[in-house]
């Protein structure tokens, strides 16, 4: 029952030296690239359709966990976030029908929002392929359909908060469901537990917010304790986090990124928070602050997922050059990205 | 891991893990086949789900294929059917899945069969245990009925189609279906078109698979919704503010006939005074009110005497003796006179799967 046995959290030297895509002749820039294009495309599709948070995150699970088995080379990265969609959003009870999934890809794949082309041919053809692609990719989940995220633990911590003032709790709150949002942009969720995404995120978060969260022992729990996470692999995942809102150094761009374009005005948008969020937690994380928390009333309302999102505020049709928005055949991918990668690929650099 | 083999070849090794042996039912979405694990010789029943690609409105996998996969991925206990394997091979799915040769509704309509009191409280014991598995691992079954609790020969129930089930306690369990559970074991509150409801669904089910088994015939059979709902009320009683609170608020637009409670004792004579007292709670109208799985488990009439038969002591049918020697000679030599001799148990068993196919209505 060699299928059943499979264990979904990866090893990061697998990821750098050992992916199919790798094996396949792909660098891991280009992965990285790809993978995040990929992603954007799967955000900006679930968003025209109004699918909440929590299937989004399901169908990006499967999505990275899908191209740590298969190669990019060999499925296209669009048709693959349109089937994650559709199964997602069968697995969490969202349904969407499959000609709203197939008219939406189409028309974030060709690029051209406005609602008066519709091309049925297309949607025809978007469909055919999201069907045809569904259950291989349930195959290759070895239809692991269930799915830990940490939205959950971010959401029963803050059950656990009491006498904040209402504000200061929701703004906490807005700020780390949008940095678990946005770890999903990389593939954050193979490596590390749920529990331990959301600790780093609500760790961030208070840092941004100046929330105080416990960390005086003598206050019952330790903040880290309730979320029950190992503090440790916390540290590693803070940093993990930083790293991928990071603008990367020039010396770090692969020389084939840095020919298309080295100017975005999407740079100077997110620059000054990136280096905020360096700034602010970086060092030592866990040891800044010692002042501990002062009772104060308030009622926590869980942050609607709608109103938050961190990341650059770049188009979809900014995103990649994919041609005419039609199902690109199998092996010539990843063959054009643009200077977006640039900025927001470097999440990962172990060189 | 294996995972990293080509997908082809390893669909393939699954795919003579298995053979296939006979048709045994079709249900809206799937076939059932009787099989053999090669490596063990062990009966295995092979869920063939199709996925036609050209058919106009087709959303994909189907839901409930998703959903049962899902949960079942996730379930494992003695009464809970087991998904011993599953696998895509050109274009299908196949989900292997435990072979029991009979269901609790097979055995209740069989008239040959006596039941004893201890038989029935071992019944219920294993139909809690499973719910409970489910339950704690926060999966809705959602389509409790007796039809679904596959038994097998040596006496072990097991809960079986998930189709229908759904996780329950994640923070958007919003927008939930009312039309589930077939009608008969529905609980009052669905008919009242609710967008969230709880585990008290399931326990309703129970109750009324309870007094089914207490009767040997279905308890509250309704013609339609609005029939079953008269049916309920005509049993147990009118519901007033006090048995259900926000009842007269849920029936604003309804008029009922008022009719008053008779006590359960008097339709069922056989029954001790504990099995009634556990029905009783568990037929409660007002959902926060009912009795859950734990307490269910826990109550005096699992404690007291008699105790429940062990499983291989049950009743069993006759018919499904004979089956079990039939498929010995069948597995040492698959000729093609011996599958020829197929029992009228098993053409029943097809009729009846693909019946429920129709019975079941559709569902988003």
């Amino acid at each position: 029952m060699a299928a059943f046995s499979a264990n979904w959290r990866f090893n990061k030297a697998d990821y750098i030296n050992n992916t199919p895509s790798r094996r396949d002749g792909t660098s891991l820039t280009e992965e990285r690239i790809t993978r995040r294009v990929g992603m954007k495309f799967l955000l900006n599709v679930s968003w025209n359709l109004n699918i909440p948070q929590n299937t989004i995150a399901t169908a990006a699970t499967y999505y990275h966990r899908f191209f740590m088995l298969r190669s990019f080379k060999k499925h296209h990265k669009y048709e693959i976030a349109g089937a994650c969609i559709l199964l997602a959003c069968k697995t969490e009870e969202t349904m969407r029908k499959i000609s709203q999934v197939s008219s939406s890809c189409a028309k974030f794949a060709r690029k051209d929002l406005s609602p008066y082309i519709k091309d049925e041919g297309e949607i025809e053809a978007w469909s055919r392929t999201i069907k045809k692609k569904e259950p291989m990719i349930a195959a290759t989940l070895c239809f692991d359909l269930a799915i830990n995220k940490p939205y959950k633990v971010l959401l029963d911590f803050l059950k656990t908060l009491k006498g904040f003032d209402k504000n200061e709790l929701q703004n906490f709150a807005t700020h780390a469901w949008a940095i678990i949002n946005d770890s999903y942009l990389t593939p954050m969720c193979l490596f590390q537990k749920p529990e331990t995404i959301a600790s780093a995120a609500i760790y961030i978060a208070a840092q941004m917010t100046d929330f105080q969260l416990n960390i005086n022992p003598s206050n019952g729990l330790l903040w880290w304790e309730v979320t029950d996470c190992n503090v440790r692999e916390l540290g590693i995942c803070v940093q993990e986090i930083l790293d991928s809102y990071r603008v990367p150094r020039e010396e770090e761009i692969s020389p084939d990124v840095r020919e298309n374009g080295s100017t975005n005005p999407s740079v100077t948008v997110n620059d000054n928070l990136n280096r905020e969020i360096v700034n602010s937690g970086s060092t030592t994380p866990l040891m800044n602050h010692t002042t501990h928390l002062e009772a104060r009333n308030g009622v926590h309302t869980p942050p609607s997922p709608s109103s938050i999102t961190i990341t650059n505020g770049v188009t979809p049709a900014q995103d990649d050059e994919m041609e005419d928005g039609q199902i690109v055949e199998d092996g010539q991918i990843v063959e054009d990205e643009t200077a977006n990668g640039q900025i927001e690929d470097e999440e990962m650099d172990l060189a | 891991m294996s995972t990293f083999q080509a997908p082809e070849e390893e669909e393939l090794q699954i795919e003579n893990k298995y053979l296939k042996e006979k048709k045994i039912g079709e249900g809206t979405y799937a076939k059932v086949y009787r099989g053999i694990e090669r490596a063990t010789g062990r009966t295995v029943a092979i869920k063939k789900i199709k996925l036609v690609q050209t058919e106009i409105g087709s959303q994909g996998i189907e839901l409930s294929a998703v959903r049962e996969v899902k949960c079942l991925r996730e379930l494992r206990h003695p009464n809970v059917i087991e998904l011993i394997d599953i696998y895509s091979h050109k274009s299908n799915l196949k989900l292997v899945l435990e072979y029991l040769d009979s269901d609790l509704e097979m055995i209740i309509k069989d008239k040959s069969i006596l039941f004893q009191a201890p038989d029935i409280k071992s019944w219920m014991l294993m139909t809690l245990r499973g719910l409970d598995h489910c339950h704690r691992n926060w999966i809705l079954h959602r389509d409790m009925k007796p039809n679904n609790l596959l038994v097998g020969k040596d006496g072990q129930l097991k809960i079986a189609d998930f189709g229908l089930a759904r996780d329950y306690g994640d923070p958007h369990a919003k927008n939930m279906s009312p039309q589930v559970v077939t009608r008969w074991y529905r609980a009052p509150e669905l008919f009242f078109m609710p967008s969230q409801y709880g585990y008290a669904v399931d326990i309703w089910s129970v109750g009324c698979i309870f007094a089914e088994l207490l009767l040997r015939t279905p308890y509250l059979a309704g013609e339609s919704d609005l029939a079953q709902l008269e049916l309920i009320f005509k049993a147990l009683g009118t519901p007033t503010e006090e048995d259900w609170p926000g009842f007269s608020e849920l029936a604003r637009d309804m008029k009922f006939q008022k009719y008053s409670r008779t006590p359960l004792q008097v339709h069922f004579k056989a029954a001790g005074s504990d099995a009634i007292d556990l029905l009783e709670k568990m037929l409660t109208y007002d959902p926060n009110k009912r009795i859950n799985t734990r307490e269910a488990l826990l109550h005096s009439y699992f404690r007291k005497l008699p105790r429940p038969t062990p499983p291989d002591q049950l009743p069993k049918q006759k018919k499904t003796q004979e089956n079990v020697i039939q498929q010995k000679e069948l597995n040492s030599k698959p000729t093609i006179q011996n599958r020829g001799e197929q029992t009228e148990h098993r053409k029943r068993k097809a009729q009846e799967i693909s019946n429920k196919g129709e019975k079941k209505i559709h569902r988003s």
